[in-house]
């Protein structure tokens, strides 16, 4: 670990909280499943605190970060290459390159989706913020509710269809005003 | 775009499809840019119900932290009991004023710490506090009139920066109880902490913690995350420890003066005391910060009513 001063310390941590949603949602486009995306995250956090020391403040950080992100998530798919759920590299590549298009968007998105959470009904709220609370198994949750997985599982596609639309509408909606 | 690759882009980032499915639905986000757009967008809303979901748990457990003390006699936890709402309670717009000797309810108080952050004498510093009498924590300095709001004893007050990698702002103090034993004697002494709380913006829900911890060792002992995490270890080293959450509705004017009372046992060396204030609110940029004043610590004395 570098020894930085506590100047850089924070300046470390402010940098990394602004950006870390975008390059969270880049590692989660590029890899399987939520638990690849969140181990790439904390390794990807290792790499940037170690390098800090070298990065030079008049650079880009998202850009420098979202390099180092693609390196491990790339590393990740390489590990994982004989698994029948894996997209091949050039499909994750190309992906990546589309979510940078996107990156600027992420943080809006993520405020009108606070407010089409708040909008939607308490019990549908409640049901798929369980379901995403860290530790939930789905077929735990399901039985809880007295439902069979498979009807849970159509449930929550539901409401996160809906979650989608609400953002799309919320954003063309702000665009328009 | 129909429901048909909604549906199979869901269960694809749910790890539910087949090997076939992951080929065809990977064939056709190579070809079509629209798709690949869709795929994106819910990919971006895992990560983002991920992370609401995880500020909900959040403040959930802020929300409960419960009303209790726990002191420990003989190497045993033998005390538990809920605090009263008339000894830890809230009281909005509490007036206070100096007490050296005075007496509280049926019985006596000493003063063991007054603090209103007014002499040049008072340090803050950066990081959780290693030395006796020291306040340190998250980001946060000594400021006067700010935002309107004025201090609530003398002309400075403490404001405690919102801290974008948590909810919560903390600031600690460790206080020495060694040099209190003529006062405290061979009993188990209730020591009541006082501190007032007001946020820099008003309209939106607030959130204010005090915990005070009492331990047989000295102050570089102590480690940050006993005070910082919830519950965690803190059982296992403190002697006693006491926590009083509570929620400020928005739009709730003016100061909010907390009380916490804590039994310390005989053989407690140092007690550390820590305040938290909270906006609630899941997203960092709408937190705000918080003024913290005229924070006292009394001990009790009880006597019996006459």
């Amino acid at each position: 670990m570098p020894n930085l001063d506590d100047q850089h310390h924070d300046q470390f941590l402010r940098l990394f909280a602004e950006h870390e949603a975008a390059l969270h949602t880049l590692l989660r486009a590029m890899l399987p499943s939520r638990e690849d995306a969140k181990e790439a995250l904390q390794e990807t956090i290792i790499v940037l605190w170690q390098k800090f020391g070298d990065f030079d403040p008049a650079r880009d950080f998202r850009a420098w970060a979202s390099g180092i992100a693609r390196n491990k998530a790339l590393a990740v798919l390489r590990d994982r290459k004989r698994d029948r759920h894996v997209f091949d590299e050039d499909l994750v590549n190309r992906l990546a390159d589309r979510a940078a298009l996107h990156e600027q968007g992420v943080m809006p998105r993520r405020e009108a989706l606070e407010g089409c959470l708040q909008k939607m009904p308490a019990v549908q709220r409640e049901l798929v913020l369980s379901a995403y609370k860290k530790g939930t198994r789905m077929d735990d949750l399901a039985a809880r509710r007295g439902q069979t997985p498979m009807s849970l599982y159509k449930l929550l596609h539901r409401i996160r269809l809906a979650l989608l639309d609400c953002v799309e509408r919320t954003l063309a909606t702000e665009e328009a005003l | 775009m129909n429901t048909d690759w909604n549906d199979l882009i869901q269960h694809y980032i749910a790890e539910q499809t087949s090997e076939e499915e992951t080929r065809r639905l990977e064939a056709a986000l190579k070809v079509d840019d629209a798709l690949a757009d869709l795929y994106l967008r819910h990919t971006e809303l895992d990560v983002a119900l991920e992370a609401e979901a995880a500020s909900a748990e959040v403040m959930r457990e802020l929300l409960t932290v419960p009303m209790v003390s726990w002191t420990r006699r003989g190497g045993h936890w033998l005390s538990w009991r809920p605090l009263t709402a008339a000894a830890a309670g809230i009281v909005f717009g509490m007036f206070c004023t100096s007490v050296v000797w005075a007496y509280a309810g049926n019985g006596r108080s000493w003063s063991l710490l007054r603090e209103s952050f007014e002499g040049d004498g008072f340090r803050w510093q950066s990081g959780f506090p290693k030395q006796m009498g020291q306040w340190g924590g998250d980001e946060a300095k000594v400021v006067s009139i700010e935002a309107g709001v004025n201090p609530k004893d003398g002309a400075r007050m403490l404001k405690l920066d919102p801290v974008k990698t948590d909810l919560s702002s903390r600031t600690h103090c460790i206080v020495d109880l060694q040099n209190q034993q003529k006062a405290f004697g061979s009993t188990t002494r209730q020591i009541e902490l006082r501190a007032s709380f007001h946020p820099s913006v008003l309209g939106k829900k607030d959130r204010y913690v005090l915990r005070a911890a009492a331990f047989a060792d000295g102050p570089e002992k102590v480690e940050e995350r006993w005070m910082k995490e919830m519950w965690g270890e803190i059982d296992e080293h403190a002697l006693a420890y006491a926590a009083r959450g509570v929620s400020v509705p928005a739009g709730t004017d003016g100061w909010q003066t907390i009380t916490l009372m804590i039994d310390v046992p005989p053989g407690s060396r140092i007690l550390v005391i820590s305040m938290w204030a909270a906006t609630m609110d899941g997203k960092p940029a709408n937190r705000a910060a918080h003024y913290l004043d005229d924070v006292r610590l009394s001990g009790v004395i009880n006597e019996p009513l006459p």
